[in-house]
């Protein structure tokens, strides 16, 4: 099925702005459930909205961040329906590929040591407060591990929008990600590499990890995979 | 049109979330739900859990708050229609439902422990709490 025939730029950035009737929408919906190339389009148009929104929430912006801006407008009035929809795009884009591999080996699976207690802190939103917040509860989580002198591995995975708080020139908490990666061993921090790649590929930005910060092929895979390990998992 | 729509996508959104977590529920009817969000999902969770009790009059329910999760369960609490949450509280933890707060929040945020309802427990940490009670075969749910 070839896109450009069937839906014009300007349908799809309406689209994605909301500016479509529901039965408009509807159209569109069906054709992204068949068509990879219009679904990586609409994937590409969303990711563009919702980077613009981390670029005006998270200053310093990295110079290429600012050149993807001008493209992007309408983006005050689309900003939270952009949100929703990229969580949308998000279940979506992960719906639409083929199964995630559950085998792949992740470093730390196979190197632990007799049951120390495992959890899983998931964060997806961006926001700079709700970072700190999440970070926060991962602090108090490690203090009283560290207390009670209980064996903890603690994993923090970062997908979407809370990629940003792993991201170099952009996290407003880097320092502090470093004091705890150096203060508590079994504290590592995770991106996701599907979220990195959208970021480079599809808009040209080149992504940069704060240092010791690992890299899994998919967070959503990742937490179905630690779940099934036996881990606990939180969403803050 | 727009605000509706982003309202319909959310609703669809959040549905499809309880959808899938409640799936889990079903074998071990043992459930958490995660509230640190704040009065807005204290409501749903509220409406969440007498839906869940609905239909699953049995399930084993403890609801864990931490950071501005707490807030409804402080006296006087009242939802955005100006209706106490107390009432709420009340009826279900006399259905058996379990409402716990976490001290280091109350110790950050300076509240006195003595302004948390009686219906609701102190508990050393919120996020040990989650992690405790999953080691335990309770599912995770957050609304």
């Amino acid at each position: 099925m070839n896109t450009e025939q069937k839906f014009s730029d300007e349908f799809l950035n309406a689209f994605v702005d909301d500016q479509l009737s529901l039965e408009e929408r509807q159209q569109v919906y069906a054709c992204l459930a068949k068509d990879d190339a219009l679904n990586r389009q609409v994937c590409e148009l969303r990711k563009m909205h919702s980077l613009v929104k981390l670029a005006y929430e998270q200053p310093p912006v990295p110079p290429q961040g600012l050149k993807s801006l001008s493209a992007g407008r309408k983006l005050g009035l689309g900003l939270a329906a952009g949100l929703a929809l990229m969580i949308g795009g998000v279940a979506g884009w992960f719906l639409h590929q083929s199964p995630a591999p559950l085998s792949t080996t992740v470093a730390q699976a196979t190197t632990e040591a007799k049951d120390p207690t495992k959890v899983l802190f998931h964060v997806s939103d961006g926001h700079p407060e709700h970072l700190r917040d999440a970070l926060d509860e991962v602090e108090s989580l490690m203090k009283h591990y560290r207390k009670s002198h209980e064996k903890a591995q603690v994993e923090v995975v970062a997908n979407g929008e809370g990629l940003s708080l792993l991201l170099a020139g952009i996290s407003p908490y880097a320092e502090r990600v470093r004091r705890m990666q150096k203060e508590y061993p079994g504290l590592t921090f995770v991106a996701c590499q599907n979220t990195i790649d959208r970021i480079q590929h599809e808009v040209g930005l080149t992504v940069k990890l704060l240092p010791g910060v690992e890299v899994i092929d998919s967070g959503v895979a990742q937490i179905m995979r630690r779940q099934q390990q036996g881990w606990a998992y939180i969403q803050v | 049109m727009r605000k509706l729509f982003l309202l319909s996508l959310m609703a669809v959104l959040s549905f499809g979330l309880i959808q899938v977590n409640t799936s889990y529920a079903a074998d071990g009817d043992k459930v958490i739900y995660h509230v640190n969000l704040g009065n807005e999902q204290a409501t749903d969770a509220l409406r969440n859990i007498q839906n869940h009790l609905a239909v699953d009059p049995k399930a084993k329910i403890v609801v864990v708050t931490h950071s501005a999760g707490v807030d409804f369960l402080l006296q006087g609490a009242e939802d955005k229609n100006g209706n106490p949450y107390e009432g709420t509280v009340e009826k279900l933890a006399a259905k058996g439902v379990e409402f716990r707060v976490c001290k280091i929040t109350l110790e950050r945020r300076k509240i006195d422990p003595k302004k948390v309802i009686p219906e609701a427990k102190l508990v050393p940490s919120g996020v040990v709490e989650v992690t405790k009670l999953q080691q335990q075969g309770y599912a995770y749910l957050k609304p």
